[in-house]
């Protein structure tokens, strides 16, 4: 029978085991493990597709596209950093070249994103308000506040310094407030 | 501004890094205290925190994505890229299958060359199909079900009564008797499942006179006392039809304990994560939204888990029973008197509206049909008495 584990991590209970041990055990074959990478991540990925891919059969496939590329991808694995920026770092890849292969899709589509059904009206507005950011700051924006990466991995993912990171998610938090306080009180078009 | 405000010295883009937790210790305490006493820190510290609070707002529901068992793979990577530009430009695709195609005359060529020179070589595996997903190399080939089984084994808090050991069988039967004794029919099943212990699930029994009566029942009988109840349900009458069917729900149930078991786990490390981790409001209510979820999740789960243990439990029976005809003579459903009488209204019905339906003809085409009589009739006369004197000479 296939060992799902090594005897090590057997005995730990998968919410006390790393994702970074995690993936090394899928790197040596385990599938157990890699679901509960699965698990654990799932919802995030697709939150990360939702937020910037307007067709939810297109987030999912990315989502598809993603954990796979961490399978195929799992015998180079070396943790060299945490496991979620290597993730994200591959959701970011996959949402770019998904933009390249079709030039005709708008960028982020911030407006009119997968995940947008009950959207209480502040939502919206936040929304909205995202549209009218620079695309790079928006990016950082988001990449901060909801994929939850430091400033180190927003960096490393971007290709760029730290110091960039830090002054386009200041820059992006100023020009959103901004954006926010401007808002019409009753519902109008927002920026596109 | 306050009149005793230190020295400005934190610029507002290290504030907001000191809010993100991304300063080194001893320069956050620095700037954690200036904060605590400068205005306009305070200010941009309550900006961060707006715009983070309104962000937060954006909430993003997630869809039951499947586990990676049943994650299908609706496009390759492969397939996605290079065939699906192709796809789109049919002339660059045919341009790519020409020299595809030389490209692999010359591999075979040198191929053949090759192994006509080396000894041969098995070759290692390098993908598996892992529940529709092209695995990398070193995932090693094992079947779904034996794949789940190893999940609560290493887990071990499936709390599934239906273990993993033996197959799950969901046992179905559909039986059509002729009974003779029809009467005895619906006390007989009553006695039958309370011998048995089952229950009804449904049971229509229809009474027409023109045909044969009938029972129609979907009986729910526990597993282990299916064959007893069979046989019971046989001496109502002679066997017309018999059909049993059974279904493995072994993977299924398998697969429902397993995901039960990782929701399980994932509340209790996000249960522990509110506990222990320190974090702002915005992250408290994250963590929060994220256990409703999974708790969701959790009792659909369950339901469903119950499900299934209920279908391995009671096999169903869909019972149904026929009277035995038996030719009658009969003057229909309805009694000979109120056919008659029927049958006399009907008459004066159709005779009076017959009548009142030349009335209205003759009302609706009269005027007309005078007209046109007057005039052929005046038509005629002229014709008579010009050929009439002519007739006498």
């Amino acid at each position: 029978m296939h060992r799902a584990r090594q005897p090590a991590d057997s005995e730990l209970p998968d919410a006390l085991v790393t994702d970074e041990a995690l993936m090394l055990d899928v790197r040596r074959g385990s599938r157990a493990a890699f679901e509960v990478l699965f698990d654990r991540y799932r919802d995030a990925v697709w939150r990360f597709f939702g937020r910037r891919v307007d067709d939810g059969a297109r987030a999912e496939e990315l989502v598809q596209d993603v954990f796979v590329a961490i399978l195929q991808n799992a015998v180079r694995y070396e943790p060299r950093a945490a496991f979620r920026s290597y993730l994200f770092g591959i959701a970011f890849n996959a949402l770019k070249a998904d933009r390249r292969k079709d030039g005709r899709r708008t960028e982020p589509l911030i407006d009119e994103p997968a995940a947008t059904q009950a959207d209480p009206d502040e939502a919206i507005w936040v929304r909205r308000a995202l549209a009218t950011l620079e695309p790079h700051h928006r990016e950082v924006l988001m990449l901060r506040e909801y994929e939850q990466l430091s400033y180190q991995e927003i960096a490393e993912l971007l290709r760029i310094p730290v110091n960039t990171v830090r002054s386009r998610l200041f820059r992006a938090r100023m020009d959103l407030k901004h954006a926010l306080s401007n808002v019409p009180v009753t519902g109008s078009e927002g920026p596109r | 501004m306050k009149a005793a405000e230190p020295v400005h010295v934190v610029p507002p883009e290290e504030v907001m890094a000191y809010l993100d937790g991304e300063l080194e210790p001893r320069r956050a305490s620095a700037v954690g205290a200036h904060v605590a006493t400068c205005d306009t820190c305070q200010a941009v510290a309550d900006d961060v925190r707006r715009v983070s609070q309104s962000l937060a707002q954006w909430h993003v529901p997630t869809p039951r994505l499947a586990a990676p068992a049943g994650l299908v793979v609706k496009r390759t990577m492969a397939a996605s890229g290079v065939v699906g530009f192709l796809a789109g430009h049919k002339q660059l695709a045919a341009a790519a299958m020409f020299f595809l195609a030389i490209g692999t005359l010359w591999l075979t060529t040198r191929v053949q060359m090759a192994l006509s020179e080396a000894p041969p070589v098995s070759a290692p595996p390098m993908t598996v199909n892992l529940g529709g997903i092209q695995a990398g190399a070193g995932i090693p080939e094992a079947s779904e079900a034996a794949l789940n089984r190893s999940i609560l084994q290493l887990q071990g808090q499936s709390g599934f009564s239906a273990t993993t050991t033996g197959p799950k069988i969901s046992r179905t039967v559909q039986l059509h008797i002729v009974a003779t004794e029809f009467d005895a029919v619906k006390p007989t099943i009553e006695q039958i499942l309370r011998d048995v212990s089952g229950f009804v699930g449904h049971i229509q029994a229809s009474e027409p006179k023109v045909s044969v009566r009938s029972v129609q029942a979907t009986l729910r009988i526990p597993a282990a006392r299916l064959d007893e109840a069979l046989a019971a349900f046989r001496q109502l009458g002679h066997v017309a039809d018999e059909i049993q069917s059974g279904e493995d729900v072994s993977d299924r149930i398998t697969d429902v304990a397993a995901r039960l078991a990782n929701a399980r786990n994932r509340e209790k490390r996000l249960n522990d994560i509110l506990a222990n981790r320190a974090g702002n409001v915005q992250s408290v209510l994250e963590v929060e939204r994220e256990i409703a979820r999974v708790r969701s999740e959790i009792e659909s789960l369950d339901a469903q888990r119950v499900k299934l243990d209920d279908r391995v439990a009671y096999a169903t029976v869909s019972l149904r029973v026929t009277e035995e005809r038996r030719a009658t003579l009969d003057s229909g459903p309805f009694p000979l008197s109120g056919r008659f009488r029927n049958a006399l209204v009907d008459g004066l019905r159709e005779a009076s509206d017959s009548v009142i339906q030349a009335s209205l003809w003759t009302l609706r085409a009269g005027p007309v049909l005078i007209l046109w009589g007057a005039v052929v009739w005046l038509v005629a006369r002229e014709f008579m008495r010009r050929f009439r004197p002519a007739a006498k000479l």
